[in-house]
């Protein structure tokens, strides 16, 4: 059985997969195993009787049932689950309610030590549904807290009359007054390293700093991962064994004690769960003189994690953690054949591989350059930032001179290294990005991956390579997939109020974007390119598309234009397209000089791969007036399908375009967002003959009382289904064989 | 699981390539280690360590018998000190069980060299023999590997062969004598292999009774 205790954790992992596919791969673990099952009886009760338990504790992440559902309001009493984070607008902790739900609670205003971890509170509270994601690729918030069991959030409850305290709550004071400290004795620089890399304080991070580190995968080295935790146990042991010539059993028995205390100053986060707990677990089995393998360490720590809090399994964190310490155990006989570069060598680039397809799945890209600069910055901060980061604090808290000649010290050195990452130019070509992979090609890629190892562990040297080069195989076959799809799609994004489409013509002969909205929001969460960043990239990420063949500008408004930069540098279009124009001035503002853009109007027609696009509107170059009705007004016509794209087109504007005989319409874009002062009876007369779906993009409750129902009612009293952004999310439409189909993202 | 031999108890060293492999151990890998598999170069005929392609031994025996009975001889492990050490625990000190130490070296030797169709032969002991040891060495072996034996032979000579000189051992007449016809394929098993008279005494009654091919398989080439 030593060796295999990995076998329990995987028949625990089963129990979070559907119930009917767990009970398959349990029967298949089972009966491919028999023999070995046969005499490891015991074993095998354990595992079951751990299967069983899993399925118990797994959370169920499908729909809360009826009697589940959560309350609007809460009146009564809450526990406080989690120590109170200070963020930049407010403060939040979880609680949970007496139904046994958890609720994230935002408090502008709380007084220090008022909310204690483990505290009985009487509370009352307005609790809100989570934003769920509405497009396809889009970071899905109400997911991800799910995940964490928190079904929603209350802004600034009511909470009175606190009582008790859990026994680490004290801790966490502690650390809350430790982090005031060092925030006050160290220059803000250190103090934010020092946060962060000591204690799991990340706040203090700026945007910049974290998307470089993500860009170049090395966010890794930003948490405090079990290499952290291994330095400093070893440095503390030395200390004690060497410094202070305590016996090796006392020392032992100080870190036994002091490494659970760590693991809540760190801010318990799973990676520091993870090293602390493995190393407590080998201290224990070293000091009972058993032998274990460190896999099964590993395998035991996973289960007791996931038993205590079953909702980590869905942290990325978690999952990395993991995965990453599991390969490298795997590796050791490759690993440790060889000198030190070497070594640093093989194990960058077998977490990496371990990870890759996690990476893609969530991020939709990797950086293939990350490689190289793991093996910068990995030793960078084990050696250097990390043991002076230490020893600074130790002469801090002891009060001597020389934390100050040794901070100048670590800033003399830090911060060339860092503005030297800063500086690395984030070549695009760095940038991998392959799209959201399907469930089969990462179950084939896993598999690859494990042939390839074991050949690399016999060391068949030859064969590895062969497995190697299909492991990347996998990657471009992903990325070719679109490339054999007969289908065509438009996508209508939800993005507000405003609008964006993308257009994947088949076989990808081309995709093209019609405007790049940006919604007007007045809060401090509002940035001008928080569709396009939040949205369109994520989305043309996910899909693999990197470069688009045209951005069409339907006319020069916010909510259709004002992501249009944005997508210009960052997905390099060969075209910006906008209606023939006299009044240059919006050009300029919304793209600077930097873009030339085509000029478009009646009678024109371009040509992208299986697609023609026919220009309907504008007939002339002054916009008499109103830029709603200098819109560009085209048709798309693919495979025999065409669609109308109307822009902001009004009343005035649709009598010029009755007059152009337009051929017979499938698909219609409705006009500025459903409004009244657009689609009047006589266009849908006259247009609406064979369109059979109409799409509205269109943001919820919005100011305009867009969409209005006159034109809903008008739309359905053709007989056409409105496809809209509010109600449905993104909608995309699939046209293959002749035949479309329309997919709401949220039904 | 603990080993046959040293009575340690075997733990999975696991790492990519042994990840999926829950075969059970019966040898740690120390013992594993003192173990010495034959490499090359060998005699093709009888696996004698030699840089000739032929061995003298061989030589000899093909102008002794005109044409040697025996097709070839396959054997495992070479006849180093630990060998013989343990070889003389499980054949004179009767520690049956070591047996199963050999298991998965012995059955994936006789994969790799021999068809499926083969029937074993354990070389018989002499009656009064089997009551001294209490088991037939060549018979446990056999055993490890799962195919139909064949047991139409017996022994009638009684001396030692670890007692014999080489020529003694050359000259000496038949010990064996067929009660059964043999089958077509024929693979004899034993522990030993010395110079071969023993497993070649068999191989040419069996010939003569119309076996087709008559090759060995020994534990030990010495």
């Amino acid at each position: 059985m030593k060796g295999n205790i990995y076998l329990a954790a995987v028949i625990y992992t089963l129990g979070y997969l559907p119930f009917a596919v767990s009970l398959c791969l349990l029967g298949a673990l089972l009966l491919t195993l028999l023999r070995f099952w046969y005499s490891h009886k015991w074993f095998l009760g354990v595992s079951l009787f751990l299967f069983i338990l899993s399925i118990y504790l797994s959370p169920q992440t499908t729909a809360p049932s009826e009697e589940n559902t959560l309350p609007e309001e809460y009146a009564g009493p809450a526990i406080i689950k989690s120590h109170p984070i200070t963020k930049e607008f407010y403060t939040e902790f979880e609680v949970e309610l007496s139904n046994q739900q958890m609720v994230l609670i935002r408090q502008q205003k709380v007084e220090q030590n008022a909310i204690k971890h483990g505290a009985v509170c009487l509370t009352e509270m307005s609790i809100e549904q989570v934003n769920q994601a509405t497009n396809p690729g889009q970071f899905d918030y109400r997911s991800f807290l799910n995940h964490q069991g928190i079904q929603g959030i209350a802004y600034d409850a009511t909470i009175e009359e606190c009582v008790g305290s859990s026994f680490v709550s004290p801790l966490y004071e502690y650390r809350d007054r430790l982090l005031e400290q060092i925030d006050d004795v160290f220059s803000p620089n250190t103090s934010m390293w020092m946060k962060a890399l000591l204690f799991g304080e990340r706040s203090n991070f700026d945007d910049q700093l974290m998307e470089t580190f993500q860009f170049w995968n090395l966010s890794h080295l930003l948490a405090i991962s079990g290499l952290h935790v291994g330095l400093l146990l070893a440095l503390s042991y030395a200390v004690l064994y060497f410094g202070f010539r305590i016996s090796k059993e006392s020392a032992m028995n100080i870190l036994l004690v002091s490494i659970p205390v760590y693991i809540v100053l760190a801010g318990s986060q799973p990676s520091v769960i993870r090293a602390g707990l493995m190393a407590v677990l080998v201290i224990l089995v070293t000091k009972l003189k058993m032998t274990v393998k460190l896999l099964d360490v590993l395998a035991i720590i996973y289960i007791i994690s996931l038993v205590f809090d079953p909702y980590l399994f869905y942290q990325l964190s978690f999952q990395f953690s993991f995965l990453v310490t599991c390969s490298l155990i795997l590796s050791k006989q490759i690993i440790t054949t060889d000198g030190w570069l070497w070594t640093s060598i093989k194990i960058s680039l077998i977490s990496q591989l371990a990870l890759l397809p996690l990476q893609f799945y969530h991020f939709y890209y990797t950086n293939v350059l990350s490689f190289l600069l793991n093996l910068l910055f990995v030793p960078y901060f084990t050696v250097f930032m990390l043991p002076v980061l230490i020893t600074l604090l130790l002469l801090q808290l002891l009060h001597t001179p020389f934390a100050v000649l040794l901070e100048k010290l670590f800033i003399w050195i830090n911060q060339p290294m860092m503005d030297a990452l800063f500086g690395l130019e984030q070549f695009s070509i760095a940038q991998w990005i392959v799209g959201k992979p399907s469930i089969l090609v990462i179950g084939i890629y896993y598999v690859i991956f494990l042939i390839m190892m074991a050949m690399w562990n016999r060391g068949k040297l030859r064969f590895a390579a062969v497995f190697a080069i299909a492991l990347i195989g996998c990657w471009w076959m992903q990325q070719a997939l679109p490339y054999m799809d007969n289908a065509y799609r438009i996508t209508m994004l939800d993005v507000g109020q405003g609008d964006s489409f993308v257009i994947e013509l088949p076989r990808r002969s081309g995709v093209l974007m019609v405007d790049a909205g940006e919604e007007v929001v007045y809060s401090h969460l509002d940035q001008s390119n928080r569709n396009t960043k939040n949205i369109i990239q994520p989305f043309l990420w996910s899909k693999g598309i990197t470069q688009i063949d045209a951005l069409l500008i339907s006319h020069f408004d916010y909510d259709h234009v004002a992501g249009g930069k944005e997508i210009m540098d960052s997905f390099k279009p060969k075209g910006l397209f906008i209606a023939e124009r006299q009044d240059l001035e919006p050009i300029t503002r919304y793209f600077g000089d930097k873009y030339q853009p085509i000029h478009l109007m009646h009678g024109h027609r371009l040509q992208f791969g299986g697609g023609t696009i026919e220009v309907i509107a504008p007939k002339t170059n002054r916009s008499s007036g109103s830029e709603n009705n200098h819109s560009l007004v085209f048709i798309l016509e693919v495979d025999g399908h065409r669609t109308l794209f109307a822009g902001d087109l009004e009343e005035p504007g649709e009598r010029r375009i009755l007059q152009r005989n337009l051929p017979p319409i499938d698909l219609l874009k409705v006009a500025h967002h459903g409004s009244k002062t657009s689609t009047s009876e006589a266009f849908i007369r006259e247009v609406g003959v064979d369109v059979k779906n109409a799409l509205i993009s269109v943001g919820e409750d919005n100011t305009f009382n867009h969409p209005s129902q006159v034109v809903i009612k008008r739309l359905e009293d053709h007989g056409i289904k409105v496809w809209r952004t509010d109600t449905h999310g993104a909608v995309e439409m699939i046209y293959k064989n002749g035949q479309s189909t329309f997919s709401p993202f949220t039904p | 699981m603990h080993c046959k031999i040293c009575m340690h108890s075997i733990e999975k060293d696991t790492t990519w390539s042994t990840l999926f492999d829950f075969r059970e151990r019966t040898l740690c890998p120390s013992c594993n280690e003192q173990l010495e598999t034959i490499q090359e170069p060998t005699c093709e005929k009888c696996m004698k360590q030699t840089e000739e392609k032929l061995c003298s031994d061989c030589k000899f025996w093909e102008q002794y018998w005109g044409k040697d009975p025996l097709d070839r001889n396959v054997s495992v492990y070479t006849y180093n000190e630990y060998m013989k050490e343990t070889m003389a625990r499980f054949k004179y000190r009767g520690d049956y069980e070591i047996v199963h130490a050999w298991k998965d070296s012995f059955q994936q030797t006789f994969k790799e060299h021999f068809p499926k169709e083969s029937h074993l032969l354990p070389v018989p002991l002499a009656e009064s023999r089997f009551h001294e040891r209490g088991f037939n060495q060549a018979e446990a072996l056999a055993n490890l590997v799962d195919q139909p034996l064949f047991a139409g032979m017996i022994r009638i000579g009684q001396e030692k062969q670890s007692k014999k000189s080489k020529w003694e051992r050359l000259l000496a007449s038949n010990p064996f004598e067929l009660t059964e016809t043999p089958p077509e394929n024929i693979v004899i098993i034993d522990d030993l292999f010395t110079t071969g008279s023993t497993v070649r005494f068999a191989a040419q009654l069996m010939k003569k009774a119309g076996a087709k091919r008559v090759s060995s398989l020994t534990l030990v080439r010495s």
